[in-house]
């Protein structure tokens, strides 16, 4: 085991026991096969880190797809009192609402299959993929740029690109109170030529369809039968976000000495959430949270262009938003803790909120079933769709995992694949590739993730979110 | 140029050993080209004007792995080389050599997100500079 401070709980918990400088427990949710691949890794360390911090309000969590990042683990989820406790940008990353969103078309794996290597090459001229990728179509003028920080996906759907449905489907509706003038020139200038684009790294454009149903009813409400085809968008804030986190990290490395908070990690840098400091972050970060919205809102309009060239107008209209999640946010939520009814800021970096059925803040067409949660697995298995519980809502501040988690390093990855040719063999396997950079499809293996099976299964199993179907990709744009 | 990879699940972690500051430098433009675009050769065409104050040298090496960085992803230049000027515990002035991406030549690796203050290390040694880095990726 990781460490004598760990224990074993049940099945899928672990305690990390509070020890010197912690203020709490740290909680993680794993199998016995997903923490030995924990081994060696210094997440766990990690969660011990995030207890160390002010205002910290139930245990620090980690998600079963937890891996090393930097300050947080990536999986972590902590919540922090609104007079006590801190906002760090560490605790949100520097893909501010990295993100995922799911379209389901009209259309069936059969109908597709015939032309998917077309469908695939549309959407790979039609959404820049790749470092830098910007697009020569979308130039935001500095007065439109503050208009998109403000609005979000609001500002997409206003000039044509998406409708009113769309926003419904969107956590937030795809727009938080934002300060665009907090966002640094340099930010602005990084972000400025790449709206609509999806990045490079594990970012994607996903063609995939409705393999397996768990849990009918909900699938029914979501539209997922068994063979529709859906359409995976992830990625986030792009040049601007980064740069939002990189301003604020630097702000609250003198901020955390302003206000003597002690720190384990300079990357967990933090300031009180009622300082200054701490709005002005807050302010720009939702601001890079509605790039990132309005971001996956365009590229889901040309996602759309492409259905509709490749197959009519109508496919193209109904083929409608499932949903859209952030999993690298910092949101102030009303929870119950310890029977009592607080405001809290709950960090989420790697992890997706999970709210229950019946959450006032989930669209109607989705209140009686829960919040539809998207975790994407790697190129080569599956992925799954879920939805939100009351245990999640009471354990974890309505949170769960986000996706599958690294288990091998990009470098070892790359090591691994060198000699192989990572496009055929997909391939041959049924799924087609288009990628800006063979390196990036290298360090992408399937592989190189955890299977997020184990993953998924860890989070049912607990009752911190319930699977209601599997996806199996077969078509890939890669950065 | 000595540096090696050090283990890291998600992220790039790099290990940077040079016989002094200046060459530390040197090899933090060296380790970002390499970053950027692997073995592709990045020729000294362009010059540009780089200049940083930052009261500490570990703040300094940040700042300027940071800035290149920048300059990549808002204009596409590439740095080949770095001719320091003035070099002294909060200040780093001196020319960037370099020349803008150019995809007939240039094989993109993989976005770097950021240059992180995780695990950070800048100390003087027996040797010369060592240095740890996390790229985000």
């Amino acid at each position: 085991m990781p460490s004598p401070n760990v224990q074993q709980i049940d099945d899928y918990r672990w305690r990390v026991r509070r020890t010197g400088g912690m203020r709490t427990d740290g909680l993680i949710f794993a199998d016995r096969a997903l923490m030995h691949d924990l081994e060696g890794d210094q997440c766990i360390q990690q969660v011990v880190n995030v207890a160390h911090l002010p205002g910290i309000v139930g245990p620090s969590i980690a998600m079963p797809d937890i891996h090393w990042g930097y300050g947080f683990p990536i999986g972590g989820v902590a919540a922090f009192d609104e007079d006590e406790g801190v906002v760090s940008p560490g605790g949100v990353g520097y893909d501010i609402n990295c993100g995922v969103r799911l379209l389901r078309t009209p259309l069936s794996v059969e109908e597709v299959r015939p032309k998917l290597a077309r469908l695939m090459d549309r959407l790979f001229q039609n959404i820049p993929s790749g470092v830098g990728s910007s697009r020569s179509d979308v130039r935001l003028s500095p007065k439109e740029l503050d208009r998109v920080l403000s609005q979000g996906a609001q500002w997409t759907v206003e000039r044509g690109y998406g409708t009113e449905r769309d926003l419904e489907c969107i956590e937030a509706n795809g727009a938080l109170p934002a300060d665009p003038d907090a966002v640094s020139q340099r930010a602005k200038e990084r972000g400025k030529n790449q709206l609509g684009t999806v990045g490079s790294g594990n970012h994607f454009v996903e063609v995939g369809y409705v393999a397996e149903v768990f849990d009918e009813v909900a699938a029914n409400q979501l539209g997922l039968h068994p063979g529709t085809i859906t359409i995976f968008i992830h990625s986030g804030s792009r040049g601007l976000g980064y740069q939002v986190c990189d301003d604020n990290l630097d702000t609250m490395v003198q901020a955390a000495g302003k206000y003597g908070i002690d720190l384990p990690d300079k990357q967990l840098c933090c300031a009180p959430l009622k300082s200054p400091e701490a709005k002005r972050y807050i302010g720009a970060m939702n601001a890079a949270a509605n790039y990132a919205f309005a971001n996956r809102q365009l590229m889901s309009h040309y996602v759309r262009t492409a259905l509709r060239d490749m197959f009519s107008e109508d496919v193209s209209s109904q083929s409608d938003l499932v949903y859209d999640v952030a999993h690298n946010i910092a949101k102030f939520e009303n929870h119950v803790v310890g029977g009592k009814r607080r405001r809290v800021c709950v960090h989420r970096k790697g992890a997706t909120r999970a709210f229950p059925p019946g959450h006032p803040e989930i669209t109607e067409r989705y209140r009686d079933i829960g919040q539809p949660v998207l975790i994407p697995g790697d190129m080569g298995r599956y992925s799954f769709v879920l939805v939100g519980t009351a245990g999640a809502f009471a354990e974890t501040f309505g949170s769960t995992c986000h996706g599958a988690g690294r288990r091998m390093s990009r470098h070892q990855a790359k090591k691994v694949a060198r000699a192989r040719n990572i496009p055929r063999e997909l391939e041959d396997r049924g799924i087609l590739i288009r990628a800006a950079s063979k390196r990036t499809v290298d360090e992408e293996i399937p592989e190189a993730y955890k299977d997020v099976r184990q993953v998924v299964d860890v989070v049912h199993g607990a009752g911190i979110g319930r699977k209601v179907v599997k996806l199996v990709p077969i078509g890939v744009v890669k950065g | 140029m000595t540096y090696r990879y050090l283990p890291h699940t998600a992220d790039i972690k790099v290990a940077i050993e040079a016989p002094s500051l200046e060459a530390l430098f040197h090899d933090g433009v060296t380790l970002t080209r390499q970053l950027l675009v692997g073995a592709s050769p990045v020729e000294s065409g362009e010059q540009h004007p780089v200049r940083l104050e930052i009261p500490d040298r570990q703040e300094l090496l940040l700042a300027f792995l940071r800035d290149l960085l920048y300059r990549y992803e808002t204009s596409g230049f590439l740095p080949a080389g770095l001719v320091i000027t003035r070099l002294d515990t909060d200040c780093l002035e001196g020319q960037l050599l370099g020349e803008p991406f150019d995809g007939t030549r240039h094989a993109p690796e993989p976005e770097v997100k950021a240059v992180t203050r995780h695990g950070l290390v800048v100390r003087e040694t027996d040797n010369g500079w060592y240095a740890e880095v996390v790229f985000d990726v």
